[in-house]
């Protein structure tokens, strides 16, 4: 929680993220710190068994894996925080990907128009989930479950007519195989995308909203705030992001099709999670999620190396999650008390927040 | 537990009323459940006005035997949702029911198939341990054991393969007493949650979902009641899976993730809430036979298969919107 509360006392973020309180114990560096701190440990016991894992091209090679979790993740990791859950990412990877390369097919615009047309689709979509939730008051999980099975009728639908829409514009291509200097472009783009998120997160009245939003709604409703339309920004940013992971998965796969982005259910929820974002909202981080997505990544990539298969990796993840998110309970369990949960008015009552009953209600609504 | 212990029927605050009048199937419970049997109804007229050939106790059969699958994945997703939490693992155990069967029980079923239903309780125990004792969240405990219990199954079986017996298989696609016997299978299910409903521990699961504290200060051990709920999804996923190992006379490893959304998507269209305390698993019976239903009707109908995908994912909305508008006027 130090780290994930915006309201984390002091000490710029550098100093959280970097670890250097380890001296005093994971647990004053919080779950962001843990999670950071295992990535470093599979990445150096795996780097000592076979030095070839820390070689140049293996790096580049993960980190950009790694960047296809870390975007999807940024829109979950917002929409968790307040109060929601988008299962919608992987349909909307999907649809990313396909729509790309037919949009170049049809309009042949310039690429980077292409991109913005879709990124504004994604968007809307996101919007349709936001409206869903928020309006209509359909439970997260049953909104972005349905809009996925909408997307995935609409790409079935057409992708009947036009059996060869698997072509990649030259612009995904380019992003996804550019590099800067040593640097992947991807990773750059995600590292970008990352200090936008945290900062937004961190330093803007919204990204305040939307931390009060998750960790108690009413209380937050009560104190003045839109907590519908900070809701539907959170669905609107997944849309955004959920379709970018999209574009640049095609353009680094060189193709797309249907089931392109239902391997990334699972490991988007899971960096959040990992990350010590609550699930029930209000506290976590982006950060968090960026360890996350690291340690997901680095798992499956030196888990081969010890020979061990995807059966194996399966059980890692599962049995990683659950050890991260216990740690990460106890870490908040012994820190929480001491860095209450502000909120956003004077007048709201702080308490009430840990409340049970509305805990319990606010994550009932999943 | 007593029996002055007070639940107010969901959906509507503050009148309590004494645990008796809980009704079992969640037939008139909350506004908006007609929905599903009009819905059930029309979805079965339509079949039978489209093929009217299927009215005979054989196809009738072979559609219940469809359906079995996801039946089992439905009841025991809405076990799970009536008591307040969600079992993402459901694939999970089902899988391993599959490969379980496809790889032990032709070693013998007399020893084997407690063996596995044995194996289910104690994945859905692992499960409730981990939300009740360790208190993670319900969602995250249940994503990660998924997670292990498909690896665990991709362990036993690697690729498609293994058998059943194949008495087993000409049972399940047979006929007994007469009847077809998914048509029994099914039947003992809905009788068991008709009876289980009704039992303390029933009521119990219902006090607990609908509001845990006044269960608790009822005398409801909400702790346990929550672990029993996720030890029978477990029970009753690893059956379905058994079920469809039996049905297609072989394992799939890869069976398992195609019945978790789908086992929300059932209990929800048929009713059951994620608020916990409402529904039931007749009800998620309903919605896995609406869903089998919209996928027959758009087969006989020759429609291409985004037709299914896309009417599923908007009837899911339609109902749930539609039920929580209703739910709002009548509050």
């Amino acid at each position: 929680m130090m780290s994930g509360s915006p309201h984390a006392p002091e000490g710029g973020p550098a100093v959280r993220r970097f670890g250097s309180r380890l001296r005093g114990g994971v647990g004053r560096a919080g779950p962001t710190g843990a999670a950071f701190a295992l990535a470093a440990l599979i990445f150096v016991a795996t780097a000592l068994y076979n030095p070839g894992f820390a070689g140049l091209r293996n790096l580049q090679q993960m980190s950009i894996f790694a960047t296809f979790i870390g975007l999807a993740a940024v829109g979950e990791t917002v929409v968790i925080l307040a109060g929601g859950l988008d299962l919608s990412v992987p349909w909307l990877m999907t649809f990313g990907g396909i729509e790309l390369g037919k949009l170049d097919k049809v309009a042949a615009l310039p690429g980077p128009a292409e991109v913005l047309i879709l990124l504004a689709i994604g968007v809307a979509i996101g919007l349709v989930n936001g409206i869903g939730v928020t309006k209509f008051k359909v439970p997260p999980i049953i909104m972005t479950l349905a809009v996925g099975g909408l997307i995935e009728g609409y790409l079935l639908a057409v992708g009947t007519l036009q059996s060869s829409s698997s072509s990649v514009p030259p612009i995904a291509n380019q992003v996804a195989h550019g590099k800067l200097g040593p640097f992947p472009t991807l990773l750059l783009l995600w590292l970008v995308a990352a200090v936008v998120t945290v900062v937004v997160l961190r330093r803007t009245a919204l990204g305040r909203h939307i931390y009060a939003v998750g960790s108690n709604a009413r209380a937050a409703r009560l104190s003045g705030l839109r907590v519908e339309r900070v809701r539907l920004v959170t669905y609107a940013v997944a849309g955004l992001t959920s379709t970018l992971a999209g574009i640049v998965l095609s353009g680094y796969l060189g193709t797309s099709y249907l089931d392109m982005g239902t391997p990334y259910l699972f490991p988007a929820i899971a960096a959040v999670a990992l990350g010590g974002t609550a699930i029930a909202g209000g506290k976590g981080s982006y950060w968090g999620s960026v360890a996350g997505a690291l340690i997901l990544t680095l798992l499956s990539a030196a888990l081969p190396l010890l020979h061990l298969g995807t059966a194996d990796l399966d059980i890692v993840y599962g049995v990683v999650i659950l050890l991260g998110v216990g740690a990460t309970k106890g870490l908040v369990g012994r820190t929480g008390r001491r860095h209450p949960v502000t909120h956003p008015s004077p007048g709201a009552d702080a308490s009430s927040a840990h409340e049970p009953m509305s805990g319990q209600r606010e994550r009932s609504q999943l | 537990m007593s029996s002055s212990i007070a639940v107010a029927p969901p959906g509507r605050e503050g009148a309590a009323r004494p645990l008796r009048r809980v009704d079992p199937a969640g037939l008139t419970r909350y506004a908006g459940l007609t929905v599903t049997w009009v819905l059930l109804l029309a979805l079965v007229g339509i079949n039978i006005a489209l093929q009217p050939s299927i009215l005979n106790m054989t196809q009738v059969g072979l559609i219940v035997q469809t359906a079995l699958p996801l039946v089992f994945a439905c009841v025991a997703q809405s076990i799970v949702l009536v008591s307040g939490g969600i079992d993402l693992s459901i694939g999970g155990t089902l899988v391993l029911g599959n490969v379980l069967a496809a790889t032990w029980m032709n070693h013998g079923v007399a020893w084997h198939l407690p063996l596995i239903v044995l194996f289910g309780a104690g994945f859905g125990a692992l499960n409730g341990a981990l939300v009740v004792f360790a208190k993670v969240e319900p969602f995250i405990a249940t994503l990660a054991t998924w997670s292990i219990y498909d690896g665990i199954a991709l362990h036993l079986l690697a690729t498609d393969g293994g058998s059943t017996p194949q008495s087993l298989t000409s049972w399940i696609t047979g006929t007994s007493f007469g009847i077809p016997s998914s048509i029994l299978v099914l039947a003992v299910v809905a009788l068991w949650w008709w009876h289980f409903a009704k039992t303390r521990a029933g009521r119990h699961l219902y006090a607990t979902g609908s509001d845990p504290v006044r269960a608790a200060l009822g005398g409801v051990n909400v702790s346990r009641t929550r672990f029993q709920a996720f030890v029978l999804s477990g029970v009753i996923a690893t059956i379905g899976g058994i079920c469809l190992a039996l049905i297609t006379s072989t394992g799939s490893p890869t069976a398992g993730s195609g019945y978790i959304l789908p086992s929300i998507e059932g209990a929800v269209i048929g009713g059951v809430t994620l608020t916990g305390g409402q529904g039931g698993a007749g009800l998620a019976i309903a919605g896995a036979f609406i869903l089998t239903f919209i996928t027959s009707v758009s087969e006989a109908l020759n429609l291409a298969p985004w037709v299914a995908t896309v009417i599923s994912a908007a009837l899911l909305l339609a109902v749930v919107a539609a039920r929580t508008g209703l739910q709002h006027r009548e509050a």
